[in-house]
């Protein structure tokens, strides 16, 4: 198990057997860097974002909201724009992330 | 229709048309002749849209389906896969009764920027051949790779085709520039509409949230006619609702070169400065906005957080059994189906990485990155609102904003440093349409410009591009023709002026 910035881990190992694939010891090492340099990346903007704890849970609270119980305009700006896909229930915004339905 | 032959169009494929002035109708084989009645039709369009009574078809990317005709997405792992249906694009292409006559090579699985990771070879931009002065052209297959000036990608096979004449326009996917790139490096026009307004289904997927159905050609007319064409309902996408409202130009353009002056090429500058002094001398008025600068810092890696993530969960479909590569005939069940032919079938650079990186960001104390990313969009959306389409009609960008060498591939942003490879993510991230008109010319490549309008403002900034286009004429100067001269027979020039 590698820890990274802020407890950020990885286990190159357990992802690869989810990926169901596999690389060689020299494949290993390049991927890892390249995991460790995403995760140095990916904490600017976590920063950035100013994400707390509160708004983490809240966010997926709206996941289990029913449809009717959202209301568009109580949502972010960018719900106003959602498509609701009746075959998945994934509220799919514009080139943004999904919010899942019940 | 070959795929592989036609559609590759690596460094191999041009040094054989150059070198023996091969006759391309070898490249279209039976196709044609089983598709007679369309032809005609073609004709009758192609004659609407102002061209020659030549045959010039259309182009997919190798990432769309036409039933029963192999959609290998540049990739191993879907070397033999044969799109099971016709994709909705195709579909329309032959209710418009549009020929099209092969897909074009492309990045592994759409993942890359310069056409360099495709499993069937890189792809060449045309500018090496016009540039022989420098490179002879027997020596093709051996330029180093710094050296060789890219088509862009992920979708360059279908660009180079159109750029040389052998397409009227070229159709593909289009997640984070991946045909408005080309575009530009190839002298055309690439347009990618607002998220939603043409329909997805029937294409091999890289991120459900990003993966936008675009249209290249050479001129913004040819693009704009094609677009009324294909922007249309499908209730085989969920997601395809087209929004289209009717434009009120108020002839107002915003830009932001500050940000942009220091962290582009200086010949995409220049070409930028141009464009907007050629605006303004058509009686536009064209400003600097100010924008929150680090809004920018963060695209690339907010881009990443959810392409991977999506891109992971899409590759997570491939297997040995239904996709085609080559299943081992050791190991338990699973390693045959699975670890086997995926370990063979997908590329290190790009399909394992992305694989790899998005399994991560998966993995719930990493869904905070989520949470990151729809923070940071929703600000952007904001921001772009409210200080440019409230006042303006849209924003002028770089495109690609480097020159095509593959020596400037850039990685993600390093710890929010400003990239100069985002504006083109930009509209993806936003929702909202775009399109890259080229403008300029030199030694190094194609320069072009970007424009992005708001969230259903497609036909407000065609219009503008459209007087743009006019303004420079790109095409009249520089084009490969394909010419029609008699049965399925086609000779092949290149003009430089």
């Amino acid at each position: 198990m590698t820890t990274a910035p802020n407890n950020l881990k990885y286990n190159l190992d357990d992802l690869l057997s989810k990926c169901q694939f596999s690389l060689n010891e020299s494949e290993s090492e390049w991927m890892s860097n390249q995991l460790q340099e995403f995760i140095r990346n990916i904490h600017s903007i976590i920063k950035f974002a100013n994400v707390e704890e509160t708004e983490y849970i809240k966010f997926w609270q709206v996941g289990k909201l029913r449809e009717d119980e959202i209301i568009p305009e109580k949502l972010d700006v960018l719900l106003s724009n959602t498509h609701i896909d009746s075959n998945t229930n994934f509220f799919t915004v514009p080139g943004t992330l999904y919010v899942e339905a019940q | 229709m070959t795929f592989k032959n036609f559609a590759g169009m690596t460094i191999n494929d041009f040094m054989h048309f150059k070198k023996n002035n091969v006759n391309l109708s070898q490249y279209f084989t039976e196709y044609y002749n089983q598709n007679t009645p369309q032809i005609k039709w073609t004709n009758a369009l192609l004659r609407q849209f102002g061209y020659m009574d030549n045959n010039i078809p259309i182009t997919f990317k190798d990432n769309m389906y036409i039933a029963g005709q192999i959609a290998s997405s540049g990739s191993h792992m879907l070397e033999n896969f044969k799109a099971p249906f016709d994709s909705h694009m195709y579909t329309l292409c032959q209710k418009h009764h549009i020929n099209v006559h092969g897909s074009g090579n492309m990045d592994e699985l759409a993942m890359g920027s310069h056409n360099i990771y495709s499993y069937f070879g890189k792809v060449l931009n045309p500018i090496n051949i016009h540039n022989n002065k420098k490179f002879d052209i027997k020596d093709v297959g051996n330029i180093a790779d710094d050296q060789i000036i890219t088509p862009g990608g992920s979708g360059g096979g279908p660009l180079v085709c159109t750029s040389m004449g052998l397409s009227l326009g070229a159709f593909g996917t289009d997640t984070g520039g991946s045909l408005r790139g080309p575009a530009e490096w190839n002298g055309l026009v690439g347009y990618k509409p607002t998220f939603g307004n043409i329909s997805r289904y029937g294409i091999a997927e890289l991120s459900s949230h990003l993966d936008t159905i675009s249209l290249a050609g050479k001129t913004v007319d040819c693009v704009k006619k094609m677009a009324k064409i294909f922007i249309d309902n499908d209730p085989k996408d969920s997601v395809c609702q087209p929004i289209l409202h009717t434009p009120k130009i108020t002839k107002k353009i915003a830009t932001f070169n500050y940000i942009v002056k220091n962290i582009i090429d200086p010949h995409s500058y220049e070409a930028m400065i141009k464009a907007q002094d050629k605006l303004r001398e058509a009686g536009y008025i064209v400003e600097e906005v100010k924008i929150n600068e680090n809004l920018f810092q963060y695209m690339d890696i907010t881009y990443s957080i959810i392409c991977y993530s999506d891109a992971s969960s899409s590759l997570g479909t491939y297997n040995g059994l239904l996709y085609g590569a080559k299943m081992q005939k050791e190991g338990s069940l699973t390693d045959r189906i699975y670890k086997g032919p995926r370990s063979e079938g997908l590329g290190l650079l790009q399909a394992k990485r992305r694989s790899i990186i998005g399994k991560l960001l998966l993995q719930p104390e990493y869904k905070i990155c989520h949470v990151a990313a729809y923070k940071y969009i929703s600000q952007l959306y904001k921001h772009l609102c409210q200080n440019v389409f409230n006042h303006y009609d849209c924003l002028l960008t770089p495109a690609n904003g480097i020159t095509p060498r593959i020596n400037n591939l850039q990685s993600s942003g390093q710890n929010g440093a400003l990239t100069s490879d985002i504006w083109l993510c930009m509209s993806n991230l936003f929702g909202g349409p775009a399109i890259s008109v080229p403008v300029d010319k030199n030694q190094y490549g194609m320069h072009g410009v970007q424009l992005c309008g708001n969230i259903g403002e497609d036909l407000k900034i065609l219009d503008i591009a459209e007087d743009l286009d006019n303004i420079f004429k790109f095409n009249e100067k520089f084009r490969g023709k394909c010419e029609y001269i008699n049965d399925n027979k086609y000779e092949f020039i290149v003009e430089d002026k």
